[in-house]
């Protein structure tokens, strides 16, 4: 699973890639931090295993890139004007939020739990403000199933739900025997390929 | 101490798959919950299709009856009267009467066609093929246009239920009249054969048809064939453009037959 899923993250990108002209904008910001997400995985294994480095400073970074694109990407979905305050103000906090975190509280070479659970909180908390507009939703024409921002939605939604326990342990995860830790991140693994595989089948449902 | 680390780890992982199948969870319901919402809507959609069915069902019924009393008022008691009227003057034999009387088998002509018209008595007494070609008879007869009429399906549309041979007549008068306000036409062509168990009804004319997209904003003659092609479960297609006529093919099913 830790081999597949790594690789497993360029099946969403090429699907995206092949469909590209035919994204909508939220299509396109999960896109772009599945490209993110790919560049950085690859680094992190590269400075972990060829470097013998500790790659966790590139977790911090990451997750204020991850925070502000999820941010974003609900800003366009939930397309709320009265929102918009929230979403300019959100993405700029969370950063600053992050700086403060990795300067004063935990080390960039310790895993970024708080702020990796506080995106997971406001990312579940969009998921679920999105599941309930669609369920007051009036729409005729498409039904819900066939719409891509659900699958975007729902990948996002189980995604967090599942890692959110794993973010908030994920120091205490370090004191594990190697087998249980293996454990843990496998079963993480395999929230992230269900989140991927909710991608691809959001990307291939996007039509003119 | 290796006690506590277990515990730990139970616990991370209770709590990640855990929280995973409550989302999942709140997903399966939520999809639920929506399929039941449209359902319920689909539902009172089609109730209230079906009740502006019945209604359009139950007025044009009304519409029938209330035709069907005054045509035969018209002709029992209105023709009669005037019947009465001219043997009176048939027996008082003067100038007076002798001008009169072409006047007189006037208006009882009138009155019998427009008695014949609001209630075609033929469809009870003779079938609906006489019926036709009583009515497409006085049409030829004006000399206007001309009405050729095919029946290759024998005694099939004599043996219509009396509600498809009513709703029936009432369309193919609805397009003569439109054909000869509108279309100015030389030649209309009605057809009746089978296909597939099928009793198929066309209509045509070479007049100046109209735009395809004129036949989607229909106006009350059309709308008033719609309603009763769709009273007896009649399909039909439409086929028009400007300069090349108008046709107009109906298909009835089986049903039409059981009375």
């Amino acid at each position: 699973m830790s081999v597949l899923v790594p690789w497993s993250i360029f099946l969403p990108i090429v699907i995206g890639l092949l469909k590209f002209k035919l994204l909508p904008k939220n299509a396109r910001i999960i896109w772009y931090y599945l490209l993110v997400s790919a560049v950085v995985n690859f680094a992190a294994s590269f400075i972990g295993r060829k470097l013998h480095a500790n790659n966790l400073p590139l977790i911090h970074i990451y997750t204020a890139i991850e925070g502000v694109l999820f941010c974003w990407f609900y800003k366009v979905t939930l397309q709320a004007p009265k929102n918009i305050l929230l979403f300019k103000l959100l993405p700029v906090l969370f950063v600053l939020v992050c700086i403060i975190n990795a300067l004063f509280f935990q080390s960039i070479y310790t895993y970024s739990s708080y702020t990796r659970s506080i995106e997971a909180i406001f990312c579940i908390l969009f998921a679920l403000n999105y599941f309930a507009r669609t369920a007051t939703m009036d729409n005729k024409e498409t039904k819900t199933i066939l719409l891509p921002e659900f699958h975007f939605n729902t990948g996002i939604f189980l995604y967090f739900s599942g890692a959110f326990m794993l973010f908030v342990f994920s120091n205490f995860i370090f004191t594990l025997s190697d087998n249980d830790y293996y454990t843990v991140w496998v079963i993480h693994a395999g929230f992230v390929l269900c989140m991927y595989l909710f991608f691809v089948t959001a990307f291939l449902l996007c039509k003119k | 101490m290796q006690k506590v680390t277990d515990n730990i780890f139970l616990l991370v992982l209770f709590a990640m798959v855990g929280t995973f199948i409550v989302a999942a969870a709140f997903i399966f319901f939520f999809l639920k919950y929506q399929r039941n919402i449209s359902r319920q809507k689909e539902a009172l959609q089609k109730a209230a299709l079906e009740h502006s069915e019945q209604l359009l069902n139950a007025t044009l019924q009304s519409q029938e009856e209330e035709r069907k009393r005054i045509g035969q008022d018209l002709h029992d008691d209105v023709g009669a009267s005037l019947s009465n009227l001219k043997m009176i003057m048939a027996q008082n034999t003067g100038i007076t009467s002798d001008k009169h009387k072409p006047l007189i088998d006037n208006i009882i002509a009138t009155v019998r066609n427009i008695s014949h018209s609001l209630s075609p008595p033929g469809l009870d007494l003779f079938g609906f093929e006489f019926t036709l070609q009583e009515l497409l008879d006085t049409f030829n007869a004006s000399g206007n246009i001309r009405i050729h009429f095919e029946n290759r399906a024998d005694k099939k549309i004599d043996a219509l239920n009396k509600k498809t041979a009513l709703a029936l007549y009432r369309v193919i008068q609805e397009l003569l009249a439109n054909t000869i306000k509108h279309a100015g036409a030389k030649n209309i062509f009605l057809n009746f054969f089978t296909e597939n168990n099928c009793l198929v009804f066309t209509y045509g004319d070479d007049g100046k048809g109209m735009p395809e997209s004129m036949t989607k904003k229909s106006g009350m003659g059309m709308q008033n064939i719609e309603a009763r092609l769709k009273m007896i479960n009649a399909s039909f297609s439409i086929r028009t453009g400007e300069n090349k006529g108008f046709f107009i093919k109906i298909l009835l099913l089986e049903t039409a037959y059981n009375s």
